[in-house]
């Protein structure tokens, strides 16, 4: 059963779910017979509903703390998430390499992040301090490369999944952000949009408005 | 911030649309849109107001479905550590029901106490695990429209997985089960007693079985459906869930009324061969 027909499935027991539930007493004959396609399925759930969902507790107004067991087994779910996540996400290593597989010049590329080439420069070599790039800058990239946001901030190395999967793999992308950072090369997006001498006054204006915005989001 | 109720007075305000619909689809659609002016009223994202709206309680609690939208706006954003905070709201606010479940599903399988709350713990984080993906999965739009239902669905799924990972069902579709519950055994045992009015008729040759079967708490039969090969269980429900005679549930499957009594015949070898089997190993 493919997507869309589960979800038709989903549709056609959240009626029933919904009648049971109001006390109507459906019958269940009545929808296997008009949905005959998705009998078993049907079956299936109807049978699991009275088995293990019909007594389940309703959401209380007043939100638990998580118990400590549950709290481990959503922190296990995560990590699981986290490390697929991670392994499915293609990486680069390159901004300009990946813009090139879209046939973007370095050029395009700036127009297109409403930019200038020599802040894109210093963005390919990560001479930025990473934590101080905005976020609209990552979902610009992420939109104009076609790629996750993930995978734009794995680049940086500011996804926290990105960090955690650091600590036990050693990759090409960290070793070069440690070499600029050894460096000292280091400057804020807040400077390098200031300093910057091919930026236009407008662009500039535009920026420093989305990280005033976000500064405040912040606090 | 809008409330739930708030919404309900604004869209009960707007004109009645046209008649044609069905009354639940527009009820639906009254819905959708009230989730959707809950979201939109939403203050900026990551800001302290929207985490508050985000992880408020009681009167001002979010529906979950709005949630559900706000981890896919925050993984669009590329914000893992909102959508972990989300998340987390999620799972404190399903952990009574979810909870009770997987105490539920584990006290069917008979298991010692140490085994059951290590299964437990599996089978919760085997939830979320499910429950994570679907919410980051934006193709999955009902979650946005009915989340307890289609969380009703990932439970249902985990509870499949955990059977037949555990060898309770040697497949997803398997043929034969490996045992019935413990409570149902005892069931089984224990003389016929038909609810008054139910008369069922019935012409199989396995009258020891079906006089079993009829014979389980009729709270429990689901639980035993549910064990069934897939194009079996249609029958059983119908017939002893619903109280249909063969002939009607021949109809309302659209096969012949052979058909039904090959299906219950087969099904009716299946829990008998299973009981047997669980008898065999209880008792030796």
């Amino acid at each position: 059963m493919d997507r869309e027909q589960e979800e038709f499935v989903q549709r056609i027991t959240a009626r029933y779910v919904e009648e049971a539930r109001s006390g109507q007493r459906p019958f269940i004959g009545d929808y296997l017979a008009r949905y005959p396609q998705y009998a078993d399925e049907i079956a299936d759930f109807v049978a699991y509903y009275h088995a293990f969902e019909v007594d389940l507790p309703d959401e209380t107004r007043i939100i638990p703390v998580l118990s400590g067991q549950f709290r481990g087994a959503v922190d296990t779910a995560w990590e699981r998430v986290v490390a697929t996540e991670i392994q499915t996400s293609s990486t680069f290593t390159s901004l300009l390499g990946a813009a090139g597989k879209r046939q973007f010049t370095v050029f395009q590329l700036a127009e297109r992040l409403g930019l200038s080439d020599d802040i894109l420069a210093k963005l390919e070599r990560r001479a930025i301090n990473a934590t101080t790039i905005p976020g609209e800058l990552i979902r610009l990239l992420a939109d104009v490369l076609q790629e996750p946001s993930s995978v734009v901030q794995a680049f940086f190395g500011i996804s926290q999944s990105y960090q955690k999967h650091q600590a036990f793999q050693a990759l090409h992308v960290a070793e070069a952000q440690a070499v600029y950072q050894a460096n000292g090369n280091e400057q804020s997006f807040r400077e390098v949009i200031e300093e910057s001498v091919l930026l236009s006054e407008e662009r500039r204006h535009a920026w420093i408005a989305i990280m005033d915005r976000e500064d405040m989001q912040k606090s | 911030m809008l409330c739930l109720e708030k919404v309900a007075v604004i869209l009960k305000e707007e004109s009645v649309p046209s008649v044609e619909k069905d009354e639940r689809d527009v009820e639906l659609e009254k819905r959708r849109r009230g989730l959707a002016i809950l979201f939109d009223a939403l203050p900026a994202y990551g800001s302290v107001a929207y985490w508050k709206a985000v992880e408020a309680c009681e009167e001002e609690v979010l529906p979950l479905e709005v949630l559900v939208r706000c981890v896919r706006d925050a993984l669009k954003r590329g914000d893992d550590l909102g959508r972990r905070r989300i998340f987390e709201v999620i799972f404190r606010r399903t952990q009574s029901a979810n909870e009770y479940w997987a105490n539920n599903v584990i006290k069917t399988m008979n298991l010692h106490v140490e085994e059951q709350s290590v299964l437990i713990s599996d089978l919760y984080a085997d939830l979320c695990e499910c429950v994570m993906r679907a919410l980051l999965d934006s193709e999955r739009l009902f979650w946005e429209e009915s989340f307890q239902h289609c969380l009703s669905f990932e439970r249902r799924h985990v509870f499949r997985t955990l059977m037949t990972r555990e060898g309770r069902w040697s497949s997803e579709t398997t043929k034969k089960t490996a045992r019935v519950p413990r409570a149902l055994v005892v069931s089984l045992d224990q003389p016929m007693l038909q609810p008054a009015g139910d008369l069922i008729e019935l012409h199989i040759e396995d009258e020891m079985a079906q006089k079993a079967l009829l014979a389980v708490e009729h709270s429990d039969l689901p639980r035993l459906i549910l064990s069934l090969p897939d194009k079996l269980k249609a029958v059983v429900l119908l017939i002893f869930w619903e109280g249909r005679t063969e002939k009607d549930t021949a109809m309302a499957l659209g096969i012949s009324d052979r058909t039904v009594r090959n299906r219950l015949r087969e099904a009716l070898k299946i829990l008998r061969d299973s009981h047997e089997l669980e008898r065999a190993l209880l008792y030796g």
